[in-house]
């Protein structure tokens, strides 16, 4: 009997929880607290988005692995947030994934003969979206903001701000302390992303927490933990977007994300492993597909030869030769890295307008003992530490190496590090070698520029000759010019064995069938633009 | 026991004083610099140095630490997060309502459920339902809760379309999140209450009490689970502290925005100031959660509330025992 009344309990319970999941199944909305610039509260029907509106085009949900920190362009660090960037805030002009420029803010440009004036002229009859329109004054106020910063500072020290000025409302002479080729893929960069002048000064206490861009959607909402809601700039200067609303939901975890895109509340997600990219092209998604794009990332093996102690022993090219050539590249990118990445054969990235395809070393054990015999090291008599950072595939392809390099017979101890331990430690040249990536290059400056203002592995530069043919590319602005400089560095580092190319990286999306448009909106950063997903 | 319960909220100063220091210290002499994290890879050796110093971090240890006392106690501040720019008070605040939502909902249910499968497991011992409530408590503790959590995504968000698969919203995004929170907890009550149940139900006094013709039922709740609730209620205490502190997989996993997520984040970012700020939360939560385990002790057993009260009298004067001194 006692029995019988606590199962009657129990399945009482159990129905009044059926009732009310139903009531509400397969809901996403948040109720979390939101920053937006008009204060407007976030109820709980709001963001109630799903593929459903998709259909009929007027919402786009798209998932993604993280949420920025702060909304200001130039203090983010987050890729994720740069998705929301380019539809909300824009720059002078972008790339497109072909180099190809596309004007935003700015008509067009043009230098002076002696190439250190640079005259930019501005679009009329753009508004931010709080009503007040964009002038010159507002370029100059966000490039001083960013040349002030910590963050991208230096990355802009060539322009004068003493002698730059607004010549009128939609003009700006641009003054230079030297001849800089990077300045124009610069202006196109997230961080150099235009803030209005009077709204920051107004709103200076919450400037990382509110948004006001001059792009095809307005931010309604930053629900903290959850997602933002964009909506349809309907005073855009240009063509108005398809969809009338975005959702751009933080999901961090890739199970989860992956399970929100099958279930139908995500009409397009970020894909970050192998294993989800194989199953969708294996068809696993119905009504699904992966889109994939070279997101102008290529990691290499790069060894340190220009601080003590490495620099004598490292300087050896038959050293170098043997540890490079008995490494599988084509095995490390097949099994380790999988469908989302692909071989790398240069230093540049493939989608690099200045990429030459050097071909990659080849794999070949009894070559590469011959040059460690030739360097002056019988088997077993070189050891090697190495402490690597933390990254998708680094620990396995470390670990790789590791048997690689025992079949020489160099015995290689490897260890890892938080990056807040292996980066200073690599800036200061205390490793031999490191795993490290030119990332999100558009222009071949960018894979190095990080190492020119003496940031990330110094290592590069190992010979004066590279250094200035480096510096020989950068000052000057004709292509045909910087492609050959850029030929002649490629082709020294790979005959000189300096870096040894292992894989380059994708940007991975799963996109559902319903969302067209979608690689092909990608900038030359892979960062997509929404406004022309359709 | 008013007295009582005042001593025990003061003591939790000290307490979280000692967390303080441990944590900053742990947090100060590990390596790892915060500004590398922030600048990643435009980083120099200069920049490093200089970020540092605009946050402070090149200062001494003994000026760092009691800088961050004078910031908690004169200007109720935990400091300013390096990562999110915003004061870590502001941040916790936002994160602690899921957190708390979800771990105590997990606890009260785990609590309940144990309770009665352990009553009904010691009662009817060695029958089949004993049995089951055995094989499913190690079964239940042996499943890790993440595996719980994800399976529980798959098969009513995904597969039955029940339940919503994550983030927060309405009641019933809390759903699988409080079970997966709870099952392992039950597990372990069940466990508990049962052990204690057979170990009070064998006792003279139960004899005498059935003898007496007390009908079963206030035998068993009246009688036997009080005083076999004492051990729970410990293990209980426990288990509520680690289901709100311990929550960053589950959040992880349902992508809720709460305290755990962030000490995640925190930890990947070294964001020094917000790992401290969460710890102390903790710390207070825990503090507060084990008075309150305390003042259940008082309420169960009026031995333990006498002893409670005679702690608070023994600094009375000589001169009232008796009364003729």
């Amino acid at each position: 009997m006692k029995i019988r009344k606590l199962l009657s309990l129990l399945l009482a319970v159990a129905m009044i929880l059926s009732l009310a999941a139903c009531s509400s199944s397969g809901d996403s909305s948040s109720e979390s607290e939101s920053t937006t610039t008009e204060a407007t509260e976030t109820e709980e029907t709001a963001g109630e988005t799903t593929a459903a509106d998709t259909a009929a085009k007027t919402s786009l949900v798209y998932g993604v692995d993280s949420e920025p920190n702060v909304l200001d362009p130039i203090e983010a660090t987050d890729n994720s947030a740069y998705t929301m960037f380019r539809a909300v805030y824009e720059t002078l002009w972008n790339f497109d994934t072909d180099g190809n420029i596309t004007y935003l803010l700015a008509t067009g440009y043009e230098y002076d003969e002696t190439e250190t004036v640079l005259t930019i002229h501005l679009r009329e009859g753009v508004t931010f979206h709080n009503g007040e329109a964009f002038t010159a004054e507002d370029v100059l106020y966000t490039y001083k903001i960013v040349a002030e910063g910590t963050l991208h500072g230096d990355q802009i020290s060539m322009i004068d701000f003493d002698n730059t000025v607004a010549l009128d409302d939609y003009t700006i002479e641009m003054h230079l302390t030297q001849v800089s080729a990077s300045l124009v893929y610069l202006i196109a960069q997230p961080f150099m992303m235009i803030r209005s002048e009077e709204f920051c000064e107004a709103n200076e206490d919450s400037v990382t927490s509110v948004a006001n861009g001059t792009g095809p959607y307005c931010l309604e909402a930053w629900n903290k933990g959850d997602s933002f809601e964009l909506v349809r700039n309907d005073n855009y200067w240009g063509e108005a977007a398809n969809y009338e609303t975005v959702t751009i939901k933080f999901i961090s975890d890739s199970f989860t994300r992956m399970l929100e895109f099958e279930a139908g509340t995500l009409d397009v997600a970020m894909v970050s492993t192998s294993t989800d990219a194989d199953d969708l092209l294996n068809g696993a998604y119905s009504g699904a597909s992966l889109v994939q794009q070279s997101n102008g990332s290529v990691w290499c093996l790069e060894v340190n030869t220009t601080t003590e102690p490495w620099d004598e022993m490292y300087n050896d090219i038959n050293l170098r030769k043997a540890l490079f050539c008995s490494i599988d590249v084509d095995s490390i990118v097949t099994y380790i890295c999988g469908s989302t990445c692909t071989k790398a054969t240069s230093v540049l990235p493939s989608s690099c307008w200045a990429y030459v395809d050097m071909g990659g070393y080849e794999y070949d054990v009894e070559y590469a003992k011959e040059c460690l015999a030739a360097a002056g090291y019988e088997e077993g008599e070189l050891s090697i530490s190495v402490i690597y950072q933390p990254g998708d595939y680094v620990a396995e392809i470390w670990e790789a190496i590791q048997e690689y390099w025992a079949a020489i017979g160099v015995n290689l101890t490897i260890e890892g590090a938080e990056a807040s331990v292996w980066g200073p430690g690599m800036i200061a040249g205390d490793f031999a070698f490191t795993l490290a990536a030119a990332q999100n290059c558009v222009d071949p400056s960018d894979a190095f520029l990080p190492r020119k203002i003496g940031g990330m592995t110094p290592c590069l530069w190992p010979t004066d000759e590279l250094l200035e043919l480096d510096a020989a590319a950068e000052s000057v602005t004709d292509t045909a010019e910087r492609q050959e400089y850029y030929t002649q560095i490629q082709e020294l580092m790979y005959e000189g064995y300096w870096a040894l190319p292992i894989f380059e990286e994708t940007s991975n999306w799963a996109v559902s069938d319903s969302v067209t448009g979608w690689a092909e909106s990608c900038d030359g950063q892979c960062i997509p633009n929404l406004a022309l997903v359709g | 026991m008013a007295k009582y319960i005042i001593k025990r909220l003061l003591m939790i100063i000290p307490i979280l004083a000692g967390v303080v220091v441990v944590v900053f210290t742990i947090n100060y002499f590990s390596s790892g610099s915060p500004a590398f994290v922030y600048l990643g890879a435009s980083a120099t050796t200069e920049s490093i140095a200089e970020l540092e110093h605009e946050w402070g971090l090149d200062r001494p240890y003994i000026i760092q630490l009691l800088d961050y006392f004078r910031q908690i106690i004169f200007e109720q501040s935990l400091g300013t997060s390096y990562v999110y720019k915003v004061p870590v008070t502001e941040l916790i605040m936002e994160k602690l309502g899921p957190t708390l939502v979800i771990g105590l909902s997990g606890s009260l249910i785990s609590v309940v459920i144990g309770l009665i499968l352990g009553v009904v497991a010691a009662t009817h011992q060695y029958s089949g339902f004993d049995y089951g409530a055995t094989f499913f408590a190690v079964l239940l503790n042996a499943l890790p809760n993440f595996w719980v959590a994800m399976m529980l995504m798959y098969l009513f968000g995904l597969k039955l379309n029940l339940l919503p698969i994550s983030g927060l919203g309405s009641p019933s995004h809390y759903i699988m999140p409080v079970i997966a929170v709870s099952l392992s907890p039950v597990a372990v009550i069940t466990r508990m209450t049962r052990s204690s149940m057979l170990e009070v139900i064998r006792q003279d006094y139960i004899r005498t009490a059935r003898g007496k013709g007390i009908s079963e039922r206030d035998v068993i709740f009246k009688h036997a689970l009080k005083n076999a609730l004492i051990p729970v209620v410990t293990v209980i205490g426990l288990i509520m502290g680690v289901s709100v502190t311990g929550t960053i997989i589950i959040e992880t996993v349902f992508n809720i925005p709460g305290l755990g997520l962030l000490i995640k984040n925190s930890i990947a970012s070294n964001d020094y100031s917000t790992i401290q700020g969460c710890i102390l939360v903790c710390a207070l939560i825990i503090s507060l959660l084990t008075l309150l385990t305390d003042i259940i002790y008082a309420v169960i057993d009026p031995r333990i509330k006498a002893q409670y009260e005679g702690q608070s009298r023994k600094k009375r004067p000589q001169l009232q025992k008796g009364g003729a001194k």
